[in-house]
């Protein structure tokens, strides 16, 4: 449970330091805020035993990437027209 | 189900669609990337609070110490609570509870009398897989024993910090910094390490081994064995 806390508190802080720099960059793409934070999950869930132990990954990991294909398909929409 | 980090999570969400409201209603594009973001995060929290499921770490905790309660019992009324600890070669590796020498090739798995003493004989699972031992007896090295258990129980199952093999008249593993868990069930009185290491140290070297002592100093834990 401990290892647990501290894998959570670990990953939200790394993906609150991804989405304020983004915003200190002075990014205002809504849909470049949600394929880095899709890219952080990932990446952190690969790398944390813990979590994948702990927590039963694979539901939220397809809302993620639902979240993320919506993204992409909203910027080639705002580039081809 | 977890309902701390559900709490959480939604508690997010709601802070994230209160952002994207605001920037919505007055055109800040940044605050909306902000507040999907946020709400990104909401929903994965939210979400590790509705999959959680309790560490089998636990789970197995509690049935080794079951299962040594229930040894213990059976180990007092057989009048082998201080008896010796040795592993047997015989078709496998075999775990042996006695109380005076015994013959290996005499010993048969169970509960048994040798020269008028009890023991109790267990046929050993391949704890460490086939894979660890292959290879691995035409060495008895300190150092190839060390490469051994470093690998079989420091790197893969995360025992202790390190280990350090002393070869001498017999055989010292030194367990360094062991986890508050290992810890614990070294102190029962049937101990999992020294078990899992007898029956190691028999299948690495291909001999019978017997335990001559040991001990645990704070986070470390010392077993002395011979080998016949």
């Amino acid at each position: 449970m401990e290892n647990v806390d501290r894998s959570i508190a670990v990953f939200s802080a790394v993906y609150l330091v991804g989405v304020i720099t983004l915003a200190i960059i002075g990014n205002k793409q809504p849909d470049v805020y949600v394929t880095l934070s899709a890219l952080i999950y990932f990446v952190y869930i690969s790398v944390d035993d813990a979590l994948r132990r702990s927590i039963r990954l694979m539901p939220i990991s397809m809302i993620v990437f639902a979240a993320f294909i919506v993204a992409v398909i909203y910027r080639l929409s705002t580039m081809l027209g | 189900m977890n309902y701390k980090y559900l709490l959480i999570g939604v508690d997010i969400v709601f802070a994230s669609l209160v952002a994207i409201g605001v920037a919505l209603y007055n055109g800040y594009e940044m605050l909306l990337g902000v507040g999907f973001s946020l709400l990104t995060l909401g929903v994965i929290i939210a979400g590790f609070g509705i999959t959680f499921v309790e560490p089998l770490d636990k789970f197995f905790r509690d049935a080794v110490t079951i299962y040594s309660l229930i040894l213990s019992k059976i180990i007092e009324d057989s009048g082998l609570l201080y008896a010796k600890v040795s592993a047997c070669l015989n078709e496998r590796v075999m775990i042996v509870v006695h109380s005076a020498e015994v013959n290996c090739n005499a010993i048969r798995a169970g509960v048994g009398v040798h020269n008028g003493k009890a023991y109790i004989a267990i046929p050993s699972p391949p704890v460490l897989g086939k894979d660890h031992v292959t290879g691995s007896r035409s060495s008895d090295t300190a150092e190839a024993l060390e490469d051994f258990v470093r690998e079989s129980l420091i790197k893969r199952y995360g025992v202790g910090n390190d280990v350090r093999v002393k070869v001498g008249e017999n055989v010292e593993i030194l367990y360094h910094e062991l986890r508050p868990e290992i810890i614990d069930l070294t102190k029962k009185p049937v101990n999992p390490l020294k078990l899992v290491t007898v029956v190691l140290l028999s299948r690495f070297l291909g001999r019978e081994v017997s335990v001559v002592s040991e001990e645990l100093v704070e986070e470390d834990y010392r077993i002395v064995m011979r080998v016949k």
